[in-house]
């Protein structure tokens, strides 16, 4: 087999607060192939767009800093590359598109001399060279009358237009990575439909792999190979898109799929909510993250935090003591009901003893904190 | 233009006990318009046009049910629940709202006319839920007095009895009543739209408009507040407006469903009806263009990818609002005559020239 574009192992991410060290990416490690369409899904504070913006060198010191870890982009160690070395590989070997197309944009410049300056960044091309390819690359992205939209300012761009601006941009230099953290959350469905099935198209025809990080299981369902479930800062399953929706291992992937409400439903059941709310990551409860929120917690979850684990389909990952004694599959959409109603009614008990618990050790950890270096907090 | 300073109460009447609002209906909304000025000068604030965000709309809610009104950005549907609790004055338009009293035949009144103790006593009965949970509830109340500022305000009971109805409403709403004290931002976000609902529920309303209330939440907890308005629903036998945007959650929820597109209510059907038989273009488009999450079912189906952006509501284009979008209009029908909201089947209206059933799943 030949090289991954992108193998990221033990990556660790934190943050210092007032509250506490924020451990918002912890040990995370996998793999992308060239051309290969990864969905990362996760709710919010899972460390899913932390994982993003650190493998774009994006981390903000001196509160962010990546502790550990090793991020292998086409075989250079991108965590020891200088900051001009940095920039080259940014946006011209690996690009973003944000979520929020408009403050992505800067209000005071044409959207053509925005695409350019990226444009002459990276290749070596004249102005009027790069004035062609901008043109180019709006029309790539279907926008009509490229050249007259040139001189526009974002301002007389509609939302979904901004967005595909920001993927003709991301897309100008022909990068090998695009990750694409939530592109379409801030826009409506139909406009949502449009940029997908553009950024499917563009992604398949220039063999661009892309690292799409997004909440929503559906969006990932028609566009993404293969799915990591992140959960607390960690990869909590990870497989194709068959194994993830057909064959959940892990308890979480599992409750997540059965929180959905689908279009398709037609029966109205209740819905299988996963219980309580995720912990915080400045304190993280020992062992397995998700005990406090699982169904089918032991003991040895409360003691020991779970490798990633070959489980279910060939391939496929989960992280989690039990999960080949569960067999998740077989439980319906209707047993989880049943099994949901019931744990529903001392939901909210665990749920708030939890928040309580979090806040009492913030204020005790806030009382403490003082003198204490923060080394000895990340040690 | 219409000038909005104009007393709507003036030429209408207040309350009509012999409007015939059939028993099983709470609310009916006939020919409701809001019309925001546009106005042009920073001294004179001359006014130089007027967006119309809702244009003529109706529906009728029973007893005990939901409806799902669903739309896009922009196409009216907050305005249209906000203007139904005059948080909005109506530019025109009737709201009739039955007030249901013990013993006594029920009072129905305009909420749209109805005069400042009429409506202060009508909206005992219909409460609103807010779609942000951190903006809605304010950050130096404690959650004792958020929740029970609606029964202080309509002087409900003594200061101990309001307590005692607090910690019952945070108990139904499946929060500790411990927490009376403490602050909003010690709380979750689904925590925080659980105290959004007990404040709702403190009059012990009929009638609740639920205004995007899952949208920002993250899908575990999405569920969880579900599951808690359906419980509600069956215990104190509320009826919900509910407004999203999420096909997929309004599915689940409704038993009767709306669909807007810029000001217009353009289908409305019972639920099942709505997602196995929609007949109207812009339904089908925004039906199919709502993600399954089921790889095989993704892949295999065909989406109606909707051309350019939705019109500006301040200058919608003539004859059906859709028409510069739909892939069936026709020049010089569709783009002329307005299509009129007709019922199709019986319970299923749609505004189309040209409907016909279509599969979109």
């Amino acid at each position: 087999m030949t090289e991954p574009l992108l193998d990221v192992s033990d990556l660790r991410t934190y943050f210092t607060t007032e509250e506490g060290i924020v451990r918002a990416v912890d040990g995370i490690s996998f793999t992308m192939e060239p051309g290969q369409r990864l969905g990362v899904v996760g709710e919010s504070g899972s460390g899913k767009s932390v994982t993003a913006l650190s493998v774009m060198g994006l981390i903000e010191p001196p509160a962010g800093k990546i502790v550990t870890g090793r991020l292998m982009f086409k075989g250079r160690n991108l965590l020891e590359l200088d900051e001009d070395e940095m920039r080259a590989v940014r946006g011209g070997q690996i690009a973003m598109i944000f979520q929020d197309p408009m403050t992505a944009l800067n209000p005071v410049y044409t959207i053509g001399d925005q695409l350019m300056e990226t444009i002459l960044l990276h290749q070596d091309v004249n102005r009027s060279g790069a004035r062609e390819i901008a043109i180019q690359a709006i029309d790539d992205v279907q926008i009509p009358n490229a050249a007259q939209r040139m001189t526009d300012y974002p301002h007389q761009y509609s939302g979904g237009m901004r967005q595909r601006i920001m993927i003709a941009m991301g897309l100008s230099c022909n990068p090998d990575l695009l990750i694409a953290d939530e592109p379409t959350t801030a826009l409506d469905v139909t406009t949502q439909a449009q940029i997908m099935d553009l950024m499917l198209q563009l992604a398949e025809d220039r063999g661009t792999a892309v690292m799409l990080i997004t909440h929503d299981l559906g969006v990932v369902a028609g566009f993404c190979d293969d799915v990591h479930v992140m959960y607390a800062g960690g990869i909590v399953e990870s497989g194709t898109i068959s194994d993830i929706y057909y064959n959940p291992q892990h308890p979480y992937t599992w409750g997540l799929l059965g929180s959905m409400t689908r279009l398709d439903d037609v029966q109205r059941h209740r819905l299988h909510s996963v219980r309580g709310a995720p912990p915080s990551v400045i304190d993280l409860p020992h062992g397995c993250r998700f005990r406090p929120r699982c169904d089918f917690a032991t003991d040895v979850c409360g003691k020991i935090l779970p490798a990633l684990r070959e489980v279910g389909n060939p391939g496929q990952q989960a992280a989690c003591h039990h999960a080949d004694e569960l067999e998740l599959h077989t439980m319906t959409s209707g047993e989880a009901g049943t099994i949901a109603a019931d744990v529903d009614e001392d939901l909210t008990d665990v749920d708030l003893d939890a928040e309580e618990i979090a806040t009492e050790t913030v204020a005790a950890a806030k009382s403490a904190v003082e003198g204490v270096s923060i080394e000895e907090g990340l040690s | 233009m219409t000038d909005t300073k104009r007393d709507p109460a003036a030429d209408r009447p207040a309350t009509n006990k012999a409007s015939n609002l059939p028993d099983d209906v709470i609310l009916r909304v006939n020919h409701l318009v809001k019309e925001f000025p546009i106005t042009k000068g920073v001294f004179f604030r001359k006014q130089v046009g007027a967006v119309q965000a809702v244009s003529d709309i109706s529906f009728e809610i029973k007893k005990g049910e939901t409806l799902g009104l669903v739309g896009e950005s922009g196409c009216g549907k907050s305005t249209t629940a906000r203007s139904v609790l005059r948080l909005l004055q109506p530019t025109s338009g009737d709201v009739w709202f039955r007030l249901e009293s013990e013993g006594d035949e029920d009072e129905i009144v305009n909420v749209a006319t109805a005069k400042q103790d009429v409506l202060r006593r009508a909206r005992r009965d219909m409460q609103i839920v807010f779609q942000d949970p951190y903006a809605s509830l304010n950050p130096r109340m404690t959650v004792a007095s958020i929740v029970a500022e609606p029964l202080l305000v309509h002087g409900e009971g003594s200061k101990q009895e309001r307590l005692e109805k607090v910690k019952d409403l945070l108990r139904v709403v499946g929060l500790s009543p411990e927490h009376t004290n403490r602050y909003p931002h010690e709380f979750s976000g689904g925590q925080r739209q659980r105290i959004g609902v007990a404040r709702a529920l403190a009059l012990n309303p009929s009638f609740m408009v639920l205004d995007e209330p899952v949208s920002a939440l993250d899908v575990s907890i999405q569920a969880q507040v579900l599951n808690l308005m359906a419980d509600l629903q069956d215990e104190f036998g509320l009826t919900y407006l509910f407004i999203a945007h999420d096909l997929s959650v309004v599915r689940h929820i409704s038993d009767r469903v709306a669909v807007m597109y810029l000001g217009k209510t353009v289908e409305m059907a019972d639920r099942s009806a709505l997602y196995d038989r929609p007949m109207h273009p812009y339904t089908h488009a925004l039906m199919s263009a709502v993600p399954i999450p089921d790889p095989k079912i993704e892949l295999s189906r065909k989406r109606i990818l909707l051309e350019g952006d939705i019109p500006s509501p301040a200058n919608p284009p003539p004859g059906c609002r859709f028409n510069t979008r739909c892939p069936k209009a026709e020049a010089g029908r569709c783009d002329v005559d307005e299509p009129e909201f007709r019922e199709l089947e019986p319970g299923h209206w749609v505004a189309c020239h040209f409907p016909e059933v279509q599969q979109v799943y």
